[in-house]
């Protein structure tokens, strides 16, 4: 093949510049560390490392998330465990006041106690978290959940509210539980119903919280439980009216059922003595202690004023008792909660492990190879340019002089 | 008889000379490019009739030729077209590449921060720090978007530039040939020698024009040659040129058409043209360029109509309704600017775009056209005719186009027949998008209902979930920052309730029947009320029991609006609910990237070809020195024996004129 001067130096030129492109490709792939420096030089890897950096963002973010909800449940569980440790003192102090022996003075003792571990589970109630929200006031974060209303009632100022935060793709964890949750959400009595002694009661009877059958009886309308006379009792309906019981003769101990209701009274009571079973409602562990404050304040160290005071105090302790469980069930669920959120991170680790190695793959540079192909360029670089010199000083005209 | 040989060494001189002097004249060109090396063709002169024999006369110089291959011209010339096309292409294109997928202009990396931020409010409502950070990340993304549109516009005029230029540029080579082909009309008039020079010359000049765009070319009988450009349009005919000239398209004055005039008539070849730069500029501009503007348009209003309709629904750190997060991907303005006038229109009409479902819109243009009496709309990337409807009754009158997202509304008067619009309904809202929100406050984390058990309830009846679907019904609007009205769902019996209004403790409906204990129950749905929020309630509630549903006034702990303004990250609601948004502009880094790798693999082997007919080429007509060396001595080596012919001749002279003395 017949070659022109020009395309001699023209090819051996073009061949140079394109050995010099491709190194200078390889030498910024080893400056860069990047397999690929423009999504066209290998276009679907582009696109899979967008998204997998998306995705990998997306989940750094949701253990950020966790980190918070993390956070926010371990701050609630230490108020729980604050409230369960002066629970326990209380329940010692209800239990005291119990004690048959004790008089005016002793039960005044305890009373004041109670008074101050009220004011402490209110405290506990009312916390604040680093930013200044109430931990227990649902959505109304900045309003104070609990406070003393005129008449002496701690009300529950927040609402229901109970905030979540997602922690993987799939999974919402809470963060918070609502004042009413922890504190108000307790039916009194034994949940079912709630039985009281009447207050002007002559005799010595005092009444069961009671236990309560499965349907199909059904505990419906609050009911009277009257005594006749000693030996004697009716129980009526109070809204109906109605004789639900007829005269049934009675002793100490027996039991009176109906409607799925069934009590028992120790003592004598007297004619004209009325026990009352209502359906329960919901009742916040503070009234449960303003209860047992008040009842002490109420107690007259009398056979009749005793018999009563059996009753109340009864009755406080099971909802003392209640709330208690409540509030172990609560934190029972931030314990399930602070487990989701350990296996949520778990997940996310292994999303993003698994994540970064792909990408990796689809965007690291393989240094080795890299470094190898470096040598070669160089070295095929070198070679043309020497190759180039040689050739071009081929000329006769050389030879004619 | 003797003179006769003196005779034959001249012309042995003259000849060679000759031949010397078209090697020296290739040895000068030997650089030079588009030229052909030429040769001497030396012919013997007739014979002389002598005494019965035939005498030899000497030499003559035959024809100076170039050595030249018609075939390879012409292979030269698309591969001149198509490899300075994919040139241009590859070049406007690795920009793009650049610039989308790049971590500091692209996209991807503005949502992930974006939706960091939304995840920071959410675990944290009640924060104005974290709120600010929203705020600005907000403000950030929308930013992202107007810096590539920004970009793109850039790329766009310098595109128009190159267009133009390239426009004039072939008009100025086309007169060039036209002027040389009357030079060599009249040089080739007589002999059998041909201007080599000139044509080597025009050769060169058609060359030129292959770079800057396909052409044709036809040879005359006398020696001129046409140039067609396009489909058979003339650029040059014999010793007449036209123009081509790049202007403003009247239905999109952004754009850049391409017009050949041919005297007072002109005729736009934009579609017929390729090849070339103006064929690789076109190319990129159809093929990557409003693509690019389109989907980015497309992704932002999908962001911001996803965004501003979740965001709407919430309640802000004021208890106040959520507002607009970004601009309202319907602003009267906006829909205006999403048509474009011809500027020949002479109808009154005034029409404006309406985005109706963005999940729906494609990444096309449209050409509206007013004909036989109706509005024809056709997406000018398929060609295919997507609606078409008689004039509106009365306006302004908003015709839905559901196949396409969007709906055309004639604001006010009529279109004349023949009236043509450009509608582009995604192209702009990149550069349009701004963040509406600057105050930390006026973000709306929180939803604007709350529902609440009532404690005196004894069933196990509870709240499963609150939603809220529309802020604009009279429940929301008629009392700021309330209800109107907050009502309450008293259960008549397990199975049954009423709905009261909370404020006059008046029945607005009930007994409700239809719920269905320890399950979810949508309560408003099942009393047929549309509030604009739906309450579910669960569980078994007793005869009795009360729910409460009120304004969530101070509800600033609550993120529910932002857990679900933080699903978009992920929702899929573009591309027909195939793809989010991030996937959605990650379709279109691959798309540029896959154009770009396919650009650049056709470039390489079209430059490969492009090297092998240039070699070709030189090969066949390129100078090579050592062979023009060769030739040198050899005529050197033939002027001498001729000179010393005349040499022998004036010795033979000599010994008779001595004689003679």
């Amino acid at each position: 093949m017949r070659i022109s001067s020009n395309q001699l130096s023209t090819s051996g030129l073009r061949e140079i510049i394109n050995r010099q492109a491709e190194l200078r490709e390889i030498q910024l792939k080893m400056a860069t560390q990047k397999r690929f420096l423009t999504p066209s030089d290998d276009p679907v890897a582009a696109t899979s490392v967008l998204n997998l950096e998306t995705e990998i963002s997306l989940f750094e973010q949701y253990n950020r998330n966790i980190d918070l909800a993390k956070g926010a449940n371990e701050l609630e569980e230490g108020v729980l465990n604050s409230v369960t440790n002066t629970l326990f003192r209380v329940k010692e102090l209800l239990v005291g006041l119990g004690n048959g022996v004790y008089g005016q003075n002793e039960l005044e003792a305890i009373k004041i106690e109670i008074e101050e571990r009220l004011n402490e589970m209110v405290g506990y109630a009312n916390t604040q978290s680093a930013n200044g929200d109430y931990l227990f006031s649902g959505f109304k974060t900045k309003v104070q959940p609990f406070v003393q209303d005129a008449s002496g009632n701690i009300v529950y100022q927040g609402d229901q509210g109970e905030r979540s935060i997602r922690i993987t793709t799939s999974t919402l964890v809470g963060v918070s539980d609502s004042g009413f949750e922890v504190f108000e959400d307790v039916f009194d009595g034994n949940k079912k119903f709630v039985v009281s002694a009447d207050a002007t009661n002559t005799g010595t009877g005092s009444i069961t919280i009671g236990s309560y059958q499965a349907p199909p009886a059904v505990l419906a309308e609050p009911y009277d439980i009257q005594f006749l006379g000693p030996n004697s009792y009716q129980v009526v309906g109070v809204n109906s009216a109605a004789v639900i019981v007829p005269p049934t003769p009675f002793a100490s101990g027996d039991t009176i059922s109906f409607n799925g209701i069934t009590v028992s009274v120790d003592g004598t009571p007297a004619a004209g003595d009325n026990f009352y079973v209502d359906p329960s409602s919901r009742q916040s562990i503070f009234n449960t202690l303003k209860d047992a404050i008040a009842m002490v304040d109420n107690f007259v160290d009398t056979p009749q004023g005793r018999a009563i005071y059996t009753t109340q105090l009864d009755v406080a302790l099971a909802n003392f008792d209640n709330a208690f469980e409540k509030i172990d069930q609560v934190r029972a669920r931030v314990g399930t909660r602070l487990n989701a959120i350990e296996s949520g991170r778990d997940s996310n680790e292994q999303l993003i492990f698994t994540s970064k190695g792909l990408l990796s793959k689809l965007k690291d540079l393989d240094v080795v190879e890299a470094a190898s192909e470096l040598t070669r360029q160089t070295t095929v670089l070198e070679a043309a340019q020497a190759s180039f010199v040689r050739v071009q000083n081929l000329n006769i005209f050389n030879f004619l002089r | 008889m003797s003179g006769n040989f003196l005779d034959v060494g001249v012309s042995g001189l003259l000849t060679t000379q000759a031949a010397i002097n078209t090697v020296s004249h290739n040895i000068a060109n030997a650089n030079t490019e588009g030229y052909s090396r030429q040769v001497t063709e030396i012919d013997a002169r007739s014979p002389q009739f002598t005494g019965g024999n035939f005498i030899g006369t000497g030499a003559e110089l035959g024809a100076i030729k170039r050595i030249f291959d018609i075939a390879t011209t012409l292979e030269l010339r698309s591969n001149l077209s198509n490899s300075s096309q994919l040139e241009v292409y590859l070049e406007q294109a690795s920009r793009v590449d650049n610039l989308i997928a790049d971590a500091s202009t692209g996209l991807s990396g503005a949502l992930q921060n974006f939706f960091s931020a939304v995840q920071g409010v959410a675990d944290d409502p009640s924060s104005i720090a974290a709120r600010q950070v929203l705020v600005s990340q907000g403000d950030l993304l929308a930013t992202r978007f107007n810096n590539l549109v920004e970009q793109l516009d850039a790329q766009t005029r310098a595109l128009n530039t190159g267009v133009r230029s390239a426009a004039e540029e072939i008009t100025a080579l086309g007169k060039s040939i036209a002027e040389l082909n009357v030079k060599i009309a009249a040089a080739s008039g007589g002999g059998q020698g041909q201007p080599n020079d000139l044509l080597d010359q025009r050769d060169r000049m058609i060359n030129k024009l292959a770079e800057l765009v396909d052409i044709t070319t036809l040879q005359q009988d006398d020696g001129s040659i046409n140039v067609f450009v396009g489909k058979g349009q003339a650029l040059v005919v014999g010793a007449t040129a036209n123009s081509i000239i790049a202007r403003p398209k009247t239905n999109d004055p952004k754009n850049m058409e391409i017009v050949l005039q041919a005297g007072p008539g002109s005729v736009v070849i934009t579609e017929s043209l390729s090849g070339g730069k103006l064929g690789g500029f076109l190319r990129f501009r159809s093929e990557i360029l409003e693509p690019a503007f389109n989907v980015i348009g497309r992704v932002a209003l999908g962001v911001a109509e996803q965004l501003n309709q979740q965001h709407q629904l919430g309640m802000d750190l004021n208890n106040n309704l959520g507002q607009l997060f970004y601009t309202d991907i319907n602003d009267p303005a906006l829909m205006s600017r999403r048509v474009v006038n011809d500027s020949g229109n002479t109808g009154t009409a005034d029409i404006a775009i309406q985005i109706d479902d963005t999940s729906l819109l494609n990444d096309a243009n449209y050409d509206l056209r007013f004909q036989a009496g109706n509005y024809v709309l056709t997406n000018l990337s398929t060609g295919g005719v997507v609606a078409s409807f008689p004039p509106p009754g009365a306006v302004p009158a908003t015709i839905s186009i559901p196949s396409e997202g969007f709906s055309v509304v004639i604001n006010s008067g009529a279109a004349a027949a023949g009236d043509r619009f450009g509608v582009f309904p995604t192209r702009s809202f990149g550069a349009d998008i701004s963040m509406q929100i600057s105050n930390p406050n006026y973000i709306a984390a929180a939803l604007p209902v709350n529902a609440q058990m009532s404690s005196s309830n004894t069933g196990s009846g509870a709240i499963s979930g609150v939603s809220v679907t529309d802020t604009t019904t009279p429940q929301f609007t008629n009392v700021p920052n309330d209800l109107d009205p907050p009502i309450i769902f008293e259960f008549t019996s397990p199975t049954t309730f009423n709905v009261v209004d909370a404020n006059t403790l008046a029945v607005i409906t009930g007994p409700v029947g239809g719920f269905v204990p320890d399950q979810e129950n949508n309560m408003l749905a099942l009393a047929g009320l549309n509030y604009g929020y739906e309450v579910t309630l669960s569980g078994a509630p007793a005869t009795g029991d009360t729910f409460n549903v009120s304004y969530n006034n101070n509800g600033v702990g609550d993120n529910r609006n932002m857990l679900l303004l933080g699903d978009l990250q992920q929702a899929n609601a573009l591309d027909n609910g195939t793809s989010n948004f991030q996937q959605a502009f990650g379709r279109l880094v691959g798309d540029v990237g896959t154009r770009t790798q396919e650009a650049k693999i056709n470039e390489k082997a079209a430059e490969s070809l492009l090297n092998q007919v240039k070699d070709r080429r030189e090969s066949i007509s390129g100078v090579n020195l050592d062979e023009e060396a060769a030739k040198l001595i050899k005529f050197e080596q033939a002027y001498q024996a001729s000179a010393q012919v005349i040499q022998v001749a004036r010795t033979i002279f000599q010994t008779i004129i001595d004689s003679t003395r």
